[in-house]
């Protein structure tokens, strides 16, 4: 099993989300899709993941070369204080250039047809609605995802056809409420889902799909 | 952020998602540029692969603006063709390339300053190394 992460001790969690079992459900798909064979060791790829909080996630793709060893690696997050918490923890983990971090919502600034993977750990909390980010609260953007916890990952895969490279892929992470079956049938037209980890939580059911163009 | 990044980035704008001046943005001449280069071989030699299958992925034509945007003129009007056939037997004037463009494309940032869209002119920040790719309300 691939090492997790060390993160700074002085993250203020006030502000960044705490990796918990969500996280980690994430990092164990991507280890187990990179144990079984799925990403080629020796292409030049780009992946990005979006929402990259603490930077826990991003740092284990970097650090374990999940995606082969010659890719360059984004993380995004509409957080500022998440970002810088991302760059420092990739540091801590790994002497590396390879890799960028932005302020960025989603997929409108991407060029199209460039991202091999894409890694999203979604705020998908069901709320009454989309909230805002603002300097008092900067953690329910994390967490609630609006109706059915579902708006903000619809608008991600509604984007995501066009910014994938042509065998692109994307790891998204999905809990019972967001009702990913039923999701699954709704864009069937256009993606296959595919189901990689599946685990109860406490009293969250979480699972992470592989979401490719049809 | 990297020099490389700026070959994936463009205006988020809706408006500029068709507009083929939304890609890449513009830079000011004004940005502070941080150079990490790297002279160790070695270590560059390690990233050949990455290096000719980057080249493959970018646009050469946005990098070449891109560097001009920030005073760089140097890079040749096409697109080195380089394989990784042909990193089995490079040539000096080849290894030089490669060692350019590593320096280039992951070990220069640009730290502070600003990217301009030449669709919608919005223009978006850079500071301490992280772009602002956010909109303004009215604009998202």
């Amino acid at each position: 099993m691939f090492d997790t992460p060390i993160l700074s001790k002085d993250i203020n969690y006030d502000h960044v989300y705490d990796p918990a079992e969500d996280t980690f459900l994430l990092m164990d798909a991507l280890e187990s899709e990179h144990n079984n064979g799925k990403f080629s060791s020796d292409k030049t790829t780009i992946s990005l993941e979006i929402g990259s909080g603490s930077g826990m996630i991003s740092s284990f793709i970097i650090k374990h070369k999940i995606f082969g060893k010659n890719n360059f690696h984004l993380s995004s997050d509409i957080n500022v204080l998440a970002v810088n918490e991302t760059s420092k923890t990739i540091n801590l983990n790994e002497h590396t250039s390879r890799y960028d971090t932005l302020l960025m919502s989603l997929l409108s600034n991407i060029k199209d047809k460039s991202l091999d993977y894409l890694v999203f750990n979604p705020p998908y909390v069901p709320s009454d609605e989309v909230p805002v980010l603002s300097s008092q609260d900067r953690l329910s953007v994390a967490l609630e995802g609006g109706k059915d916890g579902m708006e903000i990952t619809n608008i991600l895969i509604h984007q995501l056809s066009k910014k994938l490279s042509e065998n692109g892929c994307a790891y998204i992470l999905f809990c019972a409420s967001n009702k990913p079956l039923e999701y699954k049938e709704k864009i069937n037209h256009e993606y296959n889902m595919d189901l990689i980890e599946k685990r109860k939580c406490g009293w969250e059911v979480l699972s992470i799909y592989r979401i490719t163009r049809k | 952020m990297k020099l490389l990044t700026t070959n994936f980035i463009k205006c988020s704008v809706k408006a500029c998602d068709s507009n083929m001046t939304s890609f890449p943005l513009r830079y000011d001449n004004q940005c502070e540029l941080e150079l990490n280069y790297e002279d160790d071989e070695s270590i560059i030699e390690k990233s050949y692969q990455f290096l000719v299958g980057i080249l493959d992925k970018i646009d050469w034509d946005a990098l070449l603006k891109v560097c001009a945007d920030l005073g760089n003129n140097d890079l040749p009007p096409n697109k080195p063709l380089l394989t990784q056939d042909s990193l089995l037997s490079l040539n000096d004037n080849e290894r030089l390339i490669l060692k350019q463009l590593f320096n280039l494309l992951i070990n220069t940032e640009i730290v502070n300053g600003s990217m301009k869209c030449d669709s919608c002119e919005h223009v978006y920040l850079i500071k301490n190394g992280i772009p602002n790719l956010l909109l303004p309300p009215h604009l998202s």
